[in-house]
């Protein structure tokens, strides 16, 4: 149990390194979107977004980038909800409970989380490429919209987390019965 | 719950204190707690008949069943 709680306050240390640096990320990347073009040959990514392979090649102003960032928000926030839930996950592995109602309940709410990242990432998609279409000439203004094998991926890991969660709840029952029959 | 365990009223008649209930069936005292405040979800029928056994008592004497309002 000692090495359980240990482990437990390590993630959940890790956890929340992560949930207060995303934002700090979020908002690097805008502030320094112009920049991250001169690194793309040498990353070697591949861009296959018109709007935004536009935008990498003439640089975007600040106020488009600061609008950028805003509606990054969203996906950040369904995000950090979910590193959130992880933590008070964690937070109780920690304390010993391992397979408690409350355990169960935020196992449901991260399942949650992972629907909540593909709605949230359809009015993000178009917002965002919208946006940093905004600076480029009339006629050339871009509204994406899509929907591909990592919002499927989301969608079937929720699912997953769903039903652990369903197990995890009937598994405590059972064992709260067990423990009340004398 | 419908099912009422009026285990404290027959100790009382007996003269028995529930640790020694508890000792004498060979379950805990917070088993025995669990049974007279009325918390249990089930109960074995090896310890209904050892609580009988021991009190001299029937099943019925011990449970009763009332139905909710």
């Amino acid at each position: 149990m000692d090495k359980i709680k240990q482990t437990s306050h390590r993630f959940r240390m890790l956890f929340q390194t992560i949930f207060y640096l995303t934002p700090v990320a979020v908002a690097l990347f805008w502030l320094n979107f112009n920049t991250i073009y001169s690194l793309i040959p040498t990353i070697n990514v591949s861009i296959n977004e018109p709007a935004l392979t536009h935008a990498l090649i003439n640089g975007l102003p600040l106020s488009i980038r600061f609008l950028a960032f805003l509606v990054s928000l969203l996906p950040t926030a369904v995000f950090m909800l979910g590193v959130y839930y992880l933590i008070q996950l964690f937070r109780l592995y920690e304390q010993g409970k391992l397979f408690t109602l409350q355990n169960a309940k935020y196992f449901r709410k991260l399942g949650m989380t992972f629907f909540a990242w593909v709605i949230i990432g359809f009015p993000y998609e178009a917002l965002v490429s919208l946006i940093v279409s905004l600076h480029n000439a009339p006629g050339k203004h871009l509204i994406s919209i899509g929907f591909g094998s990592p919002d499927i991926t989301a969608i079937i890991t929720g699912f997953l987390v769903l039903l652990l969660s369903w197990i995890m709840q009937e598994g405590y029952k059972l064992q709260e019965e067990h423990a009340y029959t004398v | 719950m419908p099912i009422i365990i009026n285990l404290d009223v027959m100790l009382a008649k007996r003269k028995i204190r529930s640790k020694e209930l508890a000792d004498a069936i060979g379950i805990t005292e917070q088993n025995l707690s669990i049974l007279k405040t009325g918390k249990a979800k089930a109960i074995r029928l090896a310890t209904l008949e050892a609580i009988c056994k021991y009190l001299s008592c029937q099943p019925a004497d011990i449970l009763e069943y009332q139905e909710k309002a």
